[in-house]
């Protein structure tokens, strides 16, 4: 308060000296306006700020009559720039004011979980990174390239993890509604994303996640993991890249700062691009592990390399069975039952590959056949049963009874 | 074609322009620069790009060529573009005009008996007013005190 006693005092003083130099009129201006800019910069309660919005005004009072002369004489700025510098200054200072006072306490406990959140992602990043190395070392056994596998999985699960709660530190503080946070709201929020490197971050498990699918061979009772994993990854992505392109382009709009792309860190549409490259990659180690366990078999199917040629595949191949009357017992029991329904079902039932009900619609057109080659067995059986219960009944209805009177006679 | 008849537009276009004048220049500054005088002598003006030696105008009103040496020199050009110059304890205020890297003297105007404490200089087209605290005030131009003149 003792730089705004100071400005008070060079206003009053200056009263005395306005008709005489212009000179001091222009140096009592300069000298307000400077220190009415450190008493806002330095302001820390709304209350103070709002006596300096006053202060501003008495300022423009003071010295409106000298606006002819102040405009020529200053410089570079003129008198209404000048004034309009320092609204603008107190009106930014106000906002962050208000933010840190209504929302001070959570941001600050926010902010520790977010660098805490970061120093783990980062632990986990080595960690990541000398799992990698070992799969590429770790060939020779399979066990434990398994078991390698199975924590390198694990590693950047809780990464995906870890990203999601820091998103959620981050955005938790403004609310749901991103596109109505005031410009200095979304200027805070978009200087928290770049400090934790969050895009940084979601590019780098993305890429971590395609890097694992082409280093490891995945068990089909692992692609249900795989695909959730990506889906819930890939739906967080959607709801979260409006609400950091909102934030950044305002940001950086109304601050002039670098775009995020130029300050280092990838931009959304790279994260797009892997995250198109991880479902493309997936679906086609999916399908082609799928395909193999009919092939393996030697079952000739129509190829299939998604959903619905899959389908049209079974949907043929069950078709071709019952037209040739041919022996379904390989492809019914030996893969759909053992393989596909056992091992593939969880994956298959996934709304991004089959969906459930589609998956349920196969395996009955699938069972309907397996029952058909049923009931044809059971009539033979019952056939020759029947034919048995006939044989015996004809045996004992033929055997000749002793005579009546002749059993009376011995009796 | 006869010589004359060549020589004599050409001579013609150079004499125009020769003769060619803007009129209504206002070379007036707005408010006075105070400028510290530096110690080497130097006063360095950045808005308006001006740096002269103070040396000269030391000895013209001190007689002492280093007495300005940290002190401060208040200096005005005035709308027709005559440079006023005045300082604290001065007794005079020196008018001078610009020429090819010089300046030189126009008058050198007594403005006070005794030195002048706190002297301003305002920009009151025509005239250049000069002001000593609230007791001194005068009205200046290139020729003298205006007031005085009217009187």
């Amino acid at each position: 308060m003792n730089r705004f006693g100071l400005v008070l005092a060079l206003v009053v003083s200056t009263s005395a000296l306005a008709q005489q130099s212009d000179y001091a009129i222009k140096r009592a201006f300069e000298e307000g306006a400077k220190g009415l800019k450190g008493a806002i910069s330095e302001a820390a309660s709304l209350a103070v700020l709002d006596s300096l919005r006053d202060e501003i005004t008495r300022l423009e009072n003071e010295f409106v009559v000298h606006r002819d002369f102040l405009d020529r004489a200053l410089y570079p700025m003129t008198f209404s720039e000048t004034l309009a510098e320092l609204r603008a200054l107190h009106l930014n200072h106000y906002d962050r004011t208000y933010l840190t006072q209504s929302r001070g306490t959570r941001i600050t406990e926010l902010e520790a979980q977010v660098s805490l959140l970061t120093l783990r992602l980062d632990s986990l990043a080595a960690e990541r990174d000398s799992l990698f190395r070992q799969l590429r070392t770790a060939r020779k056994s399979t066990s434990s390239l398994r078991q390698t596998s199975r924590r390198l999985s694990a590693t950047l699960r809780a990464r995906d993890r870890l990203i999601f709660t820091l998103v959620d530190s981050l955005f938790l503080p403004y609310g749901k509604n991103i596109e109505e946070a005031s410009y200095l709201e979304k200027e805070s929020l978009s200087r928290r994303i770049e400090q934790a490197d969050l895009l940084g971050h979601i590019f780098e498990i993305a890429t971590d996640n395609v890097r694992f699918l082409e280093l490891t061979e995945l068990e089909p009772r692992d692609y249900a993991g795989v695909i959730g994993l990506y889906q819930q990854f890939s739906s967080r992505w959607e709801g979260l890249r409006d609400g950091i392109l909102e934030v950044s382009s305002s940001a950086s709009a109304v601050a002039g700062e670098k775009r995020a792309d130029e300050a280092g860190h990838p931009p959304a549409t790279a994260i797009d691009s892997v995250m198109a490259l991880w479902e493309s990659k997936l679906h086609a180690l999916f399908w082609n592990r799928l395909r193999g366990e009919f092939t393996d078999r030697s079952l000739q199917l129509a190829p299939f390399g998604n959903g619905a040629e899959f389908s049209k595949s079974i949907e043929g191949y069950v078709g071709e069975l019952r037209e040739q009357d041919k022996d379904p017992a390989v492809f019914v029991n030996d893969v759909w039952k053992l393989r596909i329904d056992r091992e593939w079902r969880s994956a298959l039932s996934n709304d991004i590959i089959l969906g459930r009900a589609e998956y349920g619609r196969l395996d009955s057109l699938v069972s309907e056949l397996a029952q058909k080659k049923f009931d044809r067995e059971f009539i033979l059986f019952s056939l020759v049963l029947l034919a048995i219960v006939i044989a015996v009944w004809w045996f004992f209805v033929r055997t000749p009874k002793r005579p009546a009177a002749a059993q009376q006679k011995s009796e | 074609m006869k010589p004359q008849a060549v020589f004599i537009p050409v001579l013609a276009t150079l004499c125009a322009c020769s003769s060619l004048t803007i009129k209504n220049v206002d070379y007036g500054w707005p408010v006075e620069s105070v400028l510290p005088v530096g110690s080497d002598d130097r006063v360095e003006d950045r808005r308006y790009s001006i740096t002269f030696d103070a040396r000269e105008l030391a000895v013209a009103e001190f007689q002492d060529s280093l007495a300005l040496k940290g002190s401060t020199l208040r200096l005005l050009r005035s709308a027709e573009g005559f440079y006023f110059i005045t300082g604290r304890n001065f007794k005079h205020v020196y008018v001078f005009e610009q020429g090819s890297h010089e300046l030189s003297l126009m008058r050198q105007i007594q403005v006070s008996q005794t030195p002048l404490k706190a002297p301003a200089l305002n920009q009151r087209p025509p005239h250049v007013e000069l002001i000593d605290g609230a007791g001194l005030r005068l009205l200046l131009t290139s020729g003298g005190i205006f007031e005085e003149e009217k009187k």
